[in-house]
């Protein structure tokens, strides 16, 4: 059912690594910084399961990626096709002129 | 130990490793759990001439065999098992339980609800623009105050919280 679409993370322009998990938190590819790192595979499970179910108000669509902003990178989370996709990039902040 | 029991009426109970094979001279102690009493060799010299040891034999064979058969009914011998399984067989029956055991585990119950997709193109949102810096400055602010808000809660006392029984 689950067509076996190759994902494109490597082609991320800044990416430092990656991870992606299947249904059940267990590592299936890994690259770069995250390579073979469980533990972040982990807390990210967590993190996503927990984040997956927060409710954004009746008119917003449902909850689409998860960001955690350190202090020089972050770690993005997205859910596709119940797998979980993990990238690291350099976290660059652009000032927004309100 | 197990003597006297046939003639005290005790024959069920003690059908264990106490009780002699061969009984003493004169007693009827049953091996089979039967009341008849089995006659031993000496009970002969008043019926058959003292050569006949064809008939005596044919009595210790018979206790023998009884003894014998009544073990068979109770020891089991895994070596004599006539189950043979080949290697082959032995294998598919292995894959067999584990997938059996695996469709009994791995059913629906087992199973978190499956997180919502946000597409089928995870690079693509992995790769839509960061968060700006107002943005965290925003949400960091927040979670300090909420964080400093729930460090400082306090009870206020209104009215008394141990209260007298005795009312004067």
């Amino acid at each position: 059912m689950a067509t076996m679409q190759p994902h494109n993370l490597k082609d991320i322009p800044d990416q430092l690594g990656y991870l992606v998990l299947n249904e059940d938190g267990d590592v299936i590819e890994s690259s770069g910084d995250l390579s073979n790192d469980a533990k972040t595979a982990k807390v990210l499970m967590r993190m996503v399961q927990i984040a997956w179910k927060v409710k954004l108000g009746a008119s917003e669509s449902p909850v689409k990626r998860l960001s955690l902003i350190f202090s020089n990178h972050m770690l993005l989370a997205t859910v596709s096709n119940d797998k979980i996709y993990i990238v690291k990039k350099p976290y660059l902040p652009q000032t927004v002129i309100a | 130990m197990g003597c006297c029991n046939s003639c005290l009426g005790n024959g069920e109970d003690e059908n264990d490793e106490t009780r002699p094979f061969l009984p003493k001279e004169g007693t009827g102690v049953s091996i089979n759990d039967t009341t008849e009493p089995i006659l031993s060799a000496y009970d002969y010299d008043d019926m058959t001439p003292p050569g006949s040891l064809p008939k005596i034999k044919h009595d210790e064979q018979s206790i023998l065999s009884g003894i014998i058969t009544q073990y068979n009914n109770d020891v089991i011998d895994i070596t004599a098992l006539e189950s043979k399984i080949d290697a082959v067989e032995y294998m598919n029956r292995v894959q067999q339980y584990n997938r059996k055991v695996s469709t009994l585990t791995s059913g629906t119950r087992y199973k978190q609800p499956s997180l919502h997709s946000s597409g089928s193109n995870p690079a693509s949102i992995l790769n839509a623009p960061s968060i700006s810096i107002n943005d965290v400055y925003l949400i960091t602010e927040v979670s300090n105050g909420l964080q400093s808000a729930m460090n400082n809660v306090k009870i206020a006392k209104t009215d008394e919280l141990v209260l007298s029984l005795n009312h004067r």
